[in-house]
């Protein structure tokens, strides 16, 4: 853990810096943003195409490493650590949402949620009950054994989210949750995801250009160029 | 849950795995195919061996296979004789005389190995007497039997008188007797049924002059005619100063040669048609990679290890051998038993000495079929290690980019 680490800060990026070498030269993705996030936030990363959210979350979703700077994710500097170490952080602290649902496809709704505590080596009883529960609070109780196909986009983004919460992550990646769906769906699933935030207290950080996203956000951090351009409390 | 998942993957794309699979069930049963008809191939060449000329061992003067001297003949033959049929696992053993002599009729004549065989045990050792195509076993001095190919050449039938010449062994004299054709063979080994003449030891001997003491002794052993150790086991106690007591293998090392090269040949063939069908088996699964990259890239980012996802994909690999390979051992011994059944013909064919005009009967060998199924299942998972690595060193940033 870094010294300067504050210990209710559950993500701190502190000059992170990505850049990817090309033929056409060094890309700089991300250089030189510092950002804390406490726990039980509900923070929106806004900016336009290329300006470095998707960058910014793979680096707090420890699927990607800085080229320059520190990220420290639940007390744990990402630098230096092994792809296996790297997983298992990911695993154990760290729930995504993404885009496109990306449930996995062979899989029914309980077992999408279960996946991951399966992986964490919870029981058959334990994991099932949580699943079971987690999918009741976001409605699709009787919709258990539906495979992915079966479900609606709205419905299959909620088996997301049950997925990214029910292990009890440190903290929630949502990338851009409501790009696929239509308004009314889009703004149940945040206030589907708000309700969470409250009654968890599990932390949600959101890429986004929805404005109802940004609208619903307890803090907006807007990034331009890989840098941030703004930061605004909303409460 | 690996399992759960690799079961239901397999059946996602379900034309491209029943393919891949009917190709390794395709290859299971063509290969027991082939093991059932090498292996009766194999038996039927040992069966050939042991039962007709050779037996299972054999025993000579200590020289004389490999100077064939008619004068090395087997010293106290009877005493030998005795002992051999007293000794444990020994069922029959028979003497014989042997030489080089020439068979005359009219202004036809044909040069013949000479072989003087006691009818009685002979008939208990090799099969001959199944094998006469006309006329009957000799009993006596005075009779002959040749080979049904043999007696063709020289245009003679049963009952038809011709004169034998053979030399004495010690004296260099030709000694001349009339003889009567008996029988006529056809037994499958062309050094009888083309070259030999048949009559009683006796009349052999004693135109030979080498009354009571034969060249060979013949036996048949209650033991598996394949096993050369075990044949080894049993004529041990045979062994003497001047003799030479041998198993069949060591005495037509041209059969126990093939016999081995056959065996390495399966097991070559074996890989040989794996790789062939290796390349369908890396497609399917790197294709399988390929449209679920994305997918993995997501598995990756919610933490499942490098390893589980290697370990999945080969499970798929697994499942997919498996459900080529059930089906195959039932097809291989279905074809096995057709091949039991109604045969192979190969035609008019001689091979190591041996005729295959008849068809070659396969014979059901449930443990090679499987054995074939474990491995061909086994390689198939091997092979998607290639896949199952390259799945788990994915990017997953990369990977859900896809």
């Amino acid at each position: 853990m870094s010294s300067d680490t504050k210990q209710d800060a559950v993500i701190k990026v502190k000059q992170a810096e990505r850049h990817y070498t090309t033929r056409a030269g060094t890309v700089k993705a991300l250089d030189g943003v510092d950002l804390e996030i406490k726990p039980g936030e509900f923070l929106a990363i806004a900016g336009p195409s290329g300006s470095g959210k998707s960058t910014l979350l793979n680096l707090i979703g420890a699927l990607d490493t800085p080229t320059g700077g520190e990220v420290v994710v639940d007390g744990q500097n990402l630098a230096g650590m092994s792809d296996a170490d790297l997983a298992k952080l990911r695993r154990d602290r760290i729930g995504f949402v993404f885009q496109a649902y990306n449930l996995i496809p062979v899989l029914s709704a309980l077992e999408n949620v279960e996946y991951v505590m399966q992986l964490q080596g919870q029981s058959v009883s334990k994991r099932r009950e949580a699943a079971t529960k987690i999918l009741r609070e976001v409605g699709l109780g009787d919709m258990l054994d539906r495979r992915p196909v079966e479900l609606s986009g709205g419905q299959q983004q909620r088996v997301a989210v049950a997925r990214a919460i029910a292990a009890q992550p440190a903290i929630v990646l949502a990338d851009e949750p409501t790009a696929n769906l239509d308004s009314t769906t889009g703004v149940q699933l945040l206030e589907m995801m708000q309700r969470l935030n409250q009654e968890h207290g599990t932390t949600f950080v959101f890429s986004t250009h929805d404005p109802e996203v940004m609208e619903r956000a307890s803090r907006l951090v807007r990034l331009r160029d890989g840098k941030i351009e703004s930061e605004e409390e909303r409460s | 849950m690996i399992w759960k998942m690799a079961w239901r993957n397999v059946w996602r794309n379900k034309r491209r795995t029943l393919i891949t699979a009917s190709t390794l069930m395709i290859g299971v049963a063509v290969m027991s195919a082939m093991f059932s008809l090498v292996t009766g191939m194999n038996n039927r060449v040992v069966r050939n061996v042991t039962q007709s000329r050779i037996g299972e061992a054999q025993i000579h003067h200590a020289n004389y296979r490999e100077t064939q001297d008619e004068k090395l003949v087997i010293e106290g033959t009877d005493k030998v004789l005795e002992k051999a049929r007293s000794t444990d696992k020994v069922k029959t053993a028979t003497p014989r005389t042997i030489g080089l002599g020439m068979l005359a009729i009219g202004d036809r004549s044909r040069g013949v190995t000479l072989l003087g065989i006691d009818p009685v045990n002979e008939q208990k050792t090799t099969n001959w007497g199944e094998r006469l195509v006309k006329g009957e076993y000799i009993d006596a001095p005075g009779q002959i039997m040749l080979g049904a190919y043999q007696a063709e050449k020289m245009e003679v039938e049963i009952g038809a008188k011709m004169v034998l010449t053979v030399a004495n062994v010690y004296t260099g004299e030709a000694t001349t007797e009339l003889v009567r054709v008996k029988g006529l063979l056809a037994t499958g080994d062309v050094s009888i049924d083309r070259q030999s003449a048949l009559v009683h030891i006796d009349m052999a001997q004693r135109m030979m002059g080498t009354s009571g003491k034969a060249h060979e002794i013949a036996m048949r052993l209650d033991v598996n005619s394949d096993n050369r150790e075990e044949i080894a086991a049993v004529i041990e106690p045979l062994k003497g100063e001047g003799l030479a007591v041998e198993p069949w293998q060591d005495i037509n090392l041209m059969i126990a040669e093939m016999q081995r090269i056959t065996a390495t040949f399966t097991d070559v063939m074996i890989f040989a048609l794996f790789f062939i069908l290796s390349f369908g088996i890396i497609n399917t699964l790197s294709m399988s990679l390929l449209e679920r990259m994305k997918e993995f890239g997501v598995m990756r980012a919610l933490g499942t290890s490098g390893k589980s996802l290697a370990g999945q994909i080969t499970a798929e690999a697994l499942y997919i051998g498996l459900i080529g390979a059930v089906p195959g051992v039932l097809l291989g011994l279905l074809f096995s038993y057709l091949l039991a059944t109604y045969g192979f013909s190969l035609g008019e064919t001689t091979a190591y000495g041996m005729s295959f005009s008849e068809p070659i009967y396969g014979e059901v060998h449930p443990v090679s079929t499987l054995r074939t199924a474990v491995i061909f299942t086994l390689l198939t998972a091997a092979v998607s290690l290639f896949t199952a690595l390259r799945a788990s060193r994915l990017d997953p940033v990369e990977a859900m980019r896809r």
